[in-house]
């Protein structure tokens, strides 16, 4: 099982806010997605697997641990994107109009809506009717599929973000949290913009 | 008829370019082929009622090729109100649409050992955002009478002042407004006093050349493209083996410091 603690559990909140903040001061509906993602995660959790596992607290191993799995998973996406050639993330229009600082803040929040929602709640349901090796690929697919909607049918993007979103429910796994992938992503998402 | 404003001022067109320049080490530069492919994409968003559309998505509007080391190249959309005509009749009024031009610089040449060599592309954006202003057209009516004659009341002279007078004139002046004039009945004469006029925002003329009208802040857009033939990285570029390393390295240090805490 998947379980949330402190920095997961504090970013979750942070990424609540964040679309408040981007709606007030950039008038725009971009956050609203992302926003309901979060939420569609945080309620599948509670409502469809009926139970989040907490763990209160990080002592000093725990933390090393974390972060070991969140550069682990930032090595390993980084070097898949050099197996695909002329990589290059698209610009989607909510990266050219929103103000810089926004567009940091969006990034954070779609990394940690899409944890929660793609790691958090699918990837423990697929734990509970799959073979972890299976749960894995079935959640890192469909994560794949989600982005044909920002990618199209670019087929090496997509193989890039599959390969992302396989490593990622894997280290989501084998670490049995959610924060290192919810770090990597946002480090991720950030290098991109 | 043109209704897309950027702080109160028509636009018409966008102009965008970029430049390059390239460079590399044991390149024969001869060889050297730069393309450069111009896609546009245009959204539209109302903000508020109906959230975002893409109306065009990724369409081609140029693909030209150089051999040139230093170069540049421009596009101009001249009419962006044609761009959009097909879709208006959706808009909102103050909704806002969103012209992206996206240059896509690439280049590759064989360097001195017979190898092709290609520098990785490079992504440009120019992007305008416009405030949508729904079209309207107006008529000012004005009745005048002969003294003689038999008056009446038009019911046009007022209801109709929208502050057109100095919008566009189309010689119109004195000649009948259609069959919506009223006839007098037991008159002789009436009098044609109607102006009928249109305004389409060019306060100052109707076409002072397209760069006045040109969306601000879409100047040319620098590029620089690095070829290099001896380098060990994918494409010339070791940035990203750098990033690798460094993640890595700083894994390892935790995976010790873990290790260290088991024992």
């Amino acid at each position: 099982m998947i379980r949330q603690d402190p920095i997961s559990k504090g970013l979750t909140i942070m990424g609540l806010l964040i679309p408040v903040f981007i709606s007030t001061f950039e008038l725009t509906l971009y956050a609203l997605f992302p926003s309901f993602l979060l939420i569609a995660g945080i309620v599948g959790q509670r409502y469809v697997l009926k139970k989040i596992e907490e763990d209160p607290t990080i002592d000093v191993g725990e933390f090393s641990d974390i972060m070991f799995w969140t550069f682990t998973a930032l090595a390993v996406i980084f070097t898949s994107s050099l197996v695909i050639p002329y990589f290059n993330f698209p610009s989607s229009i909510e990266t050219e109009t929103l103000d810089i600082m926004s567009l940091r803040l969006f990034v954070v929040l779609m990394a940690i809506a899409e944890e929660q929602f793609f790691r958090g709640f699918l990837t423990n349901f697929f734990l509970l009717k799959l073979p972890p090796a299976l749960a894995v690929l079935a959640s890192g697919s469909i994560f794949a599929i989600y982005h044909f909607g920002v990618y199209g049918t670019s087929f090496d993007l997509i193989g890039y973000v599959w390969i992302a979103g396989t490593i990622l429910s894997y280290i989501a796994v084998k670490s049995q949290r959610l924060s290192p992938c919810m770090l990597a992503h946002i480090v991720n998402n950030l290098l991109a913009v | 008829m043109l209704a897309l404003m950027n702080h109160s001022q028509e636009i018409d067109s966008m102009a965008a370019g970029v430049w390059w320049q390239c460079g590399g080490r044991d390149i024969d530069w001869l060889t050297l082929k730069v393309g450069v492919e111009v896609r546009l994409t245009v959204i539209y968003n109302t903000l508020l009622y109906g959230g975002v559309r893409t109306l065009i998505n990724n369409e081609l509007q140029d693909n030209v090729t150089s051999q040139n080391k230093n170069g540049e190249h421009s596009i101009t959309l001249e009419s962006l109100d044609n761009i959009i005509a097909p879709y208006i009749n959706d808009f909102v009024n103050n909704s806002y649409v969103t012209f992206k031009l996206i240059f896509k610089i690439s280049a590759s040449a064989f360097d001195v050992y017979g190898y092709q060599r290609t520098a990785k592309p490079i992504k440009i954006v120019a992007v305008a955002t416009l405030k949508w202003v729904e079209p309207y057209i107006g008529v000012e009516g004005d009745v005048v009478t002969d003294p003689s004659a038999q008056t009446y009341e038009a019911g046009y002279s007022d209801g109709y002042n929208d502050g057109y007078n100095d919008g566009y004139d189309d010689g119109y002046r004195g000649a009948p407004y259609d069959d919506t004039v009223p006839s007098v009945s037991g008159s002789d004469e009436y009098v044609q006093g109607y102006e009928a006029g249109y305004k389409d925002g060019y306060d100052e003329g109707y076409w002072d050349g397209y760069y006045a009208a040109q969306q601000p802040g879409t100047g040319q857009i620098a590029s620089i493209i690095v070829l290099s033939a001896t380098s060990t990285a994918v494409n010339g570029d070791n940035s990203s083996l750098i990033v690798i390393g460094i993640m890595a390295i700083i894994a390892l240090f935790f995976w010790l410091q873990r290790k260290k805490g088991e024992h």
